[in-house]
């Protein structure tokens, strides 16, 4: 089936039947991706995980798609996507890759010192590969995305703190497939008034409207500070428009140009460095546990799984009476606490209000495109809070970052990645020596060169340090 | 007398190409093996064809130069499917182009497979005969170009689409099987 690959056109004919080569793989995609309730058997992921053939022709053509979009390296672009790919030893991951990289159309561009050699440590593989994505690429873009955190089921021994592993952990890959299926599941058409309904039966139709309701409450009271971290204009949002746009975008035009090589030679040669070392920008310190931001995400997210759990409308209603109870005990004097236990009341009274009738049809179907939109949205929001946490820094910026950090920890903006990173001392290794715990989000911090400048210079620390 | 295959020129990039006789529907196959090089683009234009060998028991045959030989009888029904009804068609299939009895020759050639198929027009691959159930076939195809031709419309808000255009919504969700498109995605060609 390789060989498909490498001609310029191809079309592949079953009996009479004939496609493109272009159409089996963007369609095979977007199915991997999105087949969710759209069609009659439901989840693809299932399906597949009962089909291993199919499994293998499905992630070979997803593959294969990500590689000729061509952001400018089709190394990383696999790496990327093999994220939930499994293996007994972690090398035959990357082996395995690099032999597919190199019959593909970009394998000309592939880096040819990268050769299975099975006498190197894995973590000698895996620092060989990251430099030589960094030698082809400008920068680790979506660095928090490929995954530097060590899972139990897949440990690489004695790997540098900032290597990526581009390994989907089993819990984080059965959370992804189980977040296939619940948005679009409780949406039902109605073929007499041809007009869509939630479905309120089912606890997933429930969630659709409350956090529906909850979106529009939150919206119009937009200006509460605090909860703006969870708003559409936070991080997630960005995340999600850069996503979807990208992709779009990518499979209409597939040449994208490459960037600038100033960048890139710039990198090459900090990383052909002995001693990795980037400039840092340092914030003073960093709170987690114990913000008034990290209890009112907890507190969402307590909400969250209380729709979910319920298993009818009796059953929500007296877990929503005890929730509430519980919920304010502890929150008389937290003000911002009590508002949004006050929102998502008032979403709950306008939902009971508004449909008496479980299956209540919206009435015009442009009336729920911009809940659709806000769903759509606090899905997102809800996905990118995952195991994620909100901290404020010394110096007063609003972030969010990975669970695992803790007071103490450093936010440094960096070449190395797009977003700031947040990195633990490792004094016991020397002054200026830190470990990487991940990416987070720093408000008001967008990304631009310029303006990580205009920050770094407002919290003080413009310096050089050594990652481990 | 046995088919001999002609050497080749390993300093030139040459290989062979079959110019593969027309002909109708269950006609036996029949064609001619003509050298090109690789580094003269021109005159190389040929479709390259892309199988699976399948079970090495099954085998079936075509004449080059009136001389019999053996193929693997997928690689015969690739060619059946691909033949032209009244013109000759130019195609590069591994089992004829290569020949399988010289292991010097096969290295060399194997590894420039990349080449050979960069280099072709384009590439034909067959998936294999269609096994009585051809809607299912017909139904899995015209369903993945119905989520293409979708996807050309805006990948991006596709989701939403399908939420506020009920016949879209209705029409993906009841059309797509995924069955169908599983069963063809299990074909050994995809292996």
């Amino acid at each position: 089936m390789q060989e498909a690959v490498l001609s310029k056109k191809t079309t592949f004919f079953c009996g009479e039947q004939s496609i493109s080569f272009n159409t089996l793989i963007a369609a095979t995609t977007w199915l991997m991706f999105n087949s969710g309730s759209w069609t009659k058997e439901g989840n693809l992921v299932d399906l597949m995980d009962k089909n291993q053939r199919m499994l293998r022709a499905f992630s070979f053509l997803a593959l294969t798609n990500q590689v000729l979009r061509g952001h400018g390296s089709a190394l990383m672009e696999t790496l990327q996507f093999s994220r939930a790919l499994r293996c007994s030893d972690p090398r035959d991951r990357i082996f395995g890759l690099l032999s597919l990289v190199k019959s593909s159309p970009f394998g000309d561009s592939s880096p040819t010192n990268l050769v299975p050699d099975y006498t190197k440590s894995a973590a000698d593989v895996y620092c060989d590969v990251t430099k030589a994505c960094l030698s082809e690429y400008d920068v680790f873009w979506k660095w928090e995305v490929y995954g530097y955190e060590q899972s139990p089921d897949h440990i690489i021994e004695d790997l540098p703190t900032w290597i990526p592993i581009w390994y989907y952990s089993d819990e984080k890959l059965s959370a992804i497939r189980a977040e296939q299926l619940p948005p679009r599941a409780g949406l039902w058409l109605d073929e007499n008034t041809k007009s869509m309904r939630i479905d309120t039966g089912s606890s997933v139709g429930r969630l659709l409207s409350i956090q529906a309701m909850v979106l529009e409450v939150i919206e119009t009271r937009a200006d509460f500070g605090m909860l703006s971290t969870l708003d559409v204009g936070s991080p997630y949002i960005a995340c999600l428009i850069n996503s979807f746009l990208i992709e779009s975008r990518d499979l209409l035009s597939r040449s994208r140009a490459r960037r600038a090589k100033g960048w890139k030679k710039a990198l090459y040669s900090l990383f052909s460095t002995p001693v990795k070392s980037s400039d840092i920008r340092r914030l003073s310190g960093v709170l987690s546990a114990g913000s008034p931001d990290a209890e009112i995400f907890e507190l969402y997210s307590k909400c969250h799984e209380l729709v979910w759990s319920a298993a009818s409308a009796q059953d929500f209603q007296s877990m929503w009476a005890e929730f509430r109870e519980s919920a304010f005990d502890q929150t008389q004097e937290l003000g911002t606490r009590a508002t949004i236990i006050t929102i998502l009341e008032s979403a709950i009274d306008v939902m009971k209000s508004s449909s008496q009738d479980e299956t209540e049809a919206y009435p015009h179907v442009n009336s729920l495109l911009p809940r659709v939109e806000a769903l759509l949205r606090f899905y997102e929001a809800v996905k990118y809070c995952r195991n994620r946490t909100l901290f404020m820094t010394g110096s007063g910026y609003l972030g969010m970052g990975p669970r695992r950090l803790q007071k103490g920890d450093v936010i440094a903006v960096s070449k190395l990645s797009q977003w700031p990173m947040v990195l633990r001392p490792a004094y016991h290794l020397g002054c200026d020596h830190y470990s990487v715990i991940g990416a987070a989000y720093v408000e008001r911090y967008k990304g631009s060169g310029e303006e990580l400048f205009a920050i770094g210079a407002e919290l003080g620390g413009v310096g050089t340090i050594h990652l481990v | 007398m046995k088919f001999r295959w002609r050497m080749l020129d390993k300093k030139r990039q040459e290989i062979r190409v079959l110019d593969l006789d027309a002909g109708a529907e269950e006609s036996p196959l029949s064609g001619q093996l003509r050298h090109i090089f690789l580094d003269e683009p021109d005159k190389a234009c040929y479709e390259t064809i892309s199988y699976v060998w399948g079970d090495a028991a099954l085998v079936a045959s075509i004449s080059l130069d009136d001389e019999l030989v053996r193929i693997p009888a997928s690689a015969a029904s690739a060619l059946r499917r691909m033949r032209l009804p009244s013109m000759s068609r130019t195609l590069w299939i591994d089992c004829i182009c290569i020949d399988q009895h010289d292991d010097d020759e096969k290295g060399h050639q194997v590894g420039m497979m990349a080449d050979i198929f960069q280099n072709s027009s384009r590439t034909l691959a067959h998936l294999g005969d269609d096994d009585g159930g051809n809607n299912d076939t017909k139904r899995a195809f015209d369903d993945l170009a119905m989520i293409y031709d979708m996807l050309q419309v805006e990948n991006a808000f596709i989701n939403i689409l399908h939420m506020i255009d009920p016949e879209l919504g209705y029409s993906l969700r009841n059309k797509v099987d995924l069955e169908a498109i599983g069963t063809i995605m299990g074909r050994p060609y995809f292996q």
